[in-house]
């Protein structure tokens, strides 16, 4: 048996959060994700968890296992010792038990822009990188925007409008693609108030992310770039 | 304003609790040590701004905060290590970001820890020895 502590929250019935226990038959190889599936289905169905992938593809599972954020579904049981405490992401409102409200988030992943802005025609062929140009993009391109990082970086929580580590990796993304064209325009959206300024260096974000990417290197590469356009006011 | 900053250690307890990491306790070290300094330098100024009642008023003043030399000597030694991990962290971080190291905050931090302790024992044989020996 593993025990299984779980993040309660119903706004309809709870005025705040507790913890439910759950005694869930362990099987080698379980994930934690399997074990909430397992509560789901035979102990408690009103047990409110986001997943999809399963196989730390689609990033729905975020939330914090035993003193760290993480991926549910990549997440082993055995690894976590005799008790495994489950909480939701931090700083995201809680819309119940384990589902947080993601929308603060996708609106300021909206702000960034995140797209390609190059006005130059397309003509019959595609943009064209060379090997280099998109070697600078590796890792760069496989967040999965699970929140993780944001949850854990301390000024998501004291600045609401930070971008936060996550959607400034994501800037970084496109500012670090040659076919990106708004060069200008990203360097001033990471020199902002509430932008790389507001980091202030704690690495919470490069610890806990399941992709091993790293965005403080991303946010230091801005942080670079905006001192460079404000000495010489080139955008490069 | 007291209640805000009382929130912002409670939050600060949080995080760490959510985040037992390095990186996020030489923050809040930084952030402790920082509040700290500034305390320290507003009596500095008060103290060093005494000498405008001339010679008299700035020696009773500074032999106001420096005696017992008991409690001043180890006071000033504290003040000392609040400085030097305050300087040290921030030069730390700045090195970090600015020299594309941040896959290494673990090891720096590992690194910073044994130059304090190191810088720590030769301060704290200057500023505490002759309390501990006082005719040596
Ligand atoms: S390094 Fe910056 S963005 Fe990452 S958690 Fe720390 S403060 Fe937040
Ligand atoms: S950077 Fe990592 S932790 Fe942050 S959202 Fe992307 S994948 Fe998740
Ligand atoms: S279910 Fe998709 S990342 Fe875990």
């Amino acid at each position: 048996m593993a025990k299984i502590s779980v993040f309660r929250y119903d706004p309809e019935l709870d005025s705040a959060g507790y913890f439910d226990e759950f005694d869930v038959p362990y099987r080698s190889g379980m994930t934690v994700l399997e074990a909430l599936l397992h509560i789901l289905e035979h102990e408690d169905g009103s047990l409110g968890f986001r997943y999809a992938c399963r196989s730390a593809v689609c990033g729905s599972c975020a939330m914090h296992i035993n003193g760290r954020y993480r991926l549910a579904c990549a997440t082993q049981v055995s690894d976590l010792g005799d008790r495994v405490v489950v909480r939701p992401l931090y700083h995201l409102p809680v819309i119940r038990d384990l589902v947080v409200d993601m929308t603060g988030f996708f609106q300021k992943y909206e702000r960034i822009r995140p797209w390609l802005l190059n006005e130059t025609p397309l003509g019959d062929e595609e943009r064209r990188q060379s090997p280099e140009e998109r070697a600078r993009l590796d890792n760069l391109v496989e967040c999965i925007l699970c929140a993780c990082c944001h949850a854990s970086c301390p000024f998501t929580h004291t600045d609401p409008e930070y971008l936060g580590p996550a959607l400034l990796l994501k800037l970084d993304r496109f500012y670090a693609d040659s076919r990106d064209l708004a060069t200008a325009d990203r360097i001033a959206a990471a020199d902002d108030e509430h932008g790389v300024w507001r980091c202030h260096t704690a690495y919470n974000c490069v610890e806990v992310c399941p992709k091993d990417l790293n965005p403080t290197a991303s946010i230091a590469r801005l942080k670079g770039a905006a001192i460079k356009r404000r000495f010489t006011g080139r955008a490069e | 304003m007291i209640a805000k900053w009382w929130d912002l250690l409670v939050q600060y307890r949080r995080e760490l609790i959510l985040n037992p990491l390095p990186g996020m306790w030489s923050f809040v070290l930084q952030r402790v040590t920082g509040l700290g300094i500034v305390f320290y330098l507003l009596m500095h100024i008060v103290v060093m701004g005494s000498v405008t009642g001339g010679p008299e008023g700035f020696d009773a003043s500074l032999g106001r905060v420096q005696s017992p030399v008991i409690f001043f000597k180890p006071l000033e030694f504290v003040l000392m290590l609040v400085l030097l991990a305050h300087a040290l962290n921030g030069i730390r971080i700045t090195v970090l970001d600015f020299r594309g190291l941040s896959r290494h905050n673990r090891v720096s931090v590992a690194i910073m820890a044994a130059v304090f302790v190191i810088a720590a024992a030769v301060g704290g044989w200057l500023f505490l020895g002759h309390i501990l020996h006082p005719h040596g």
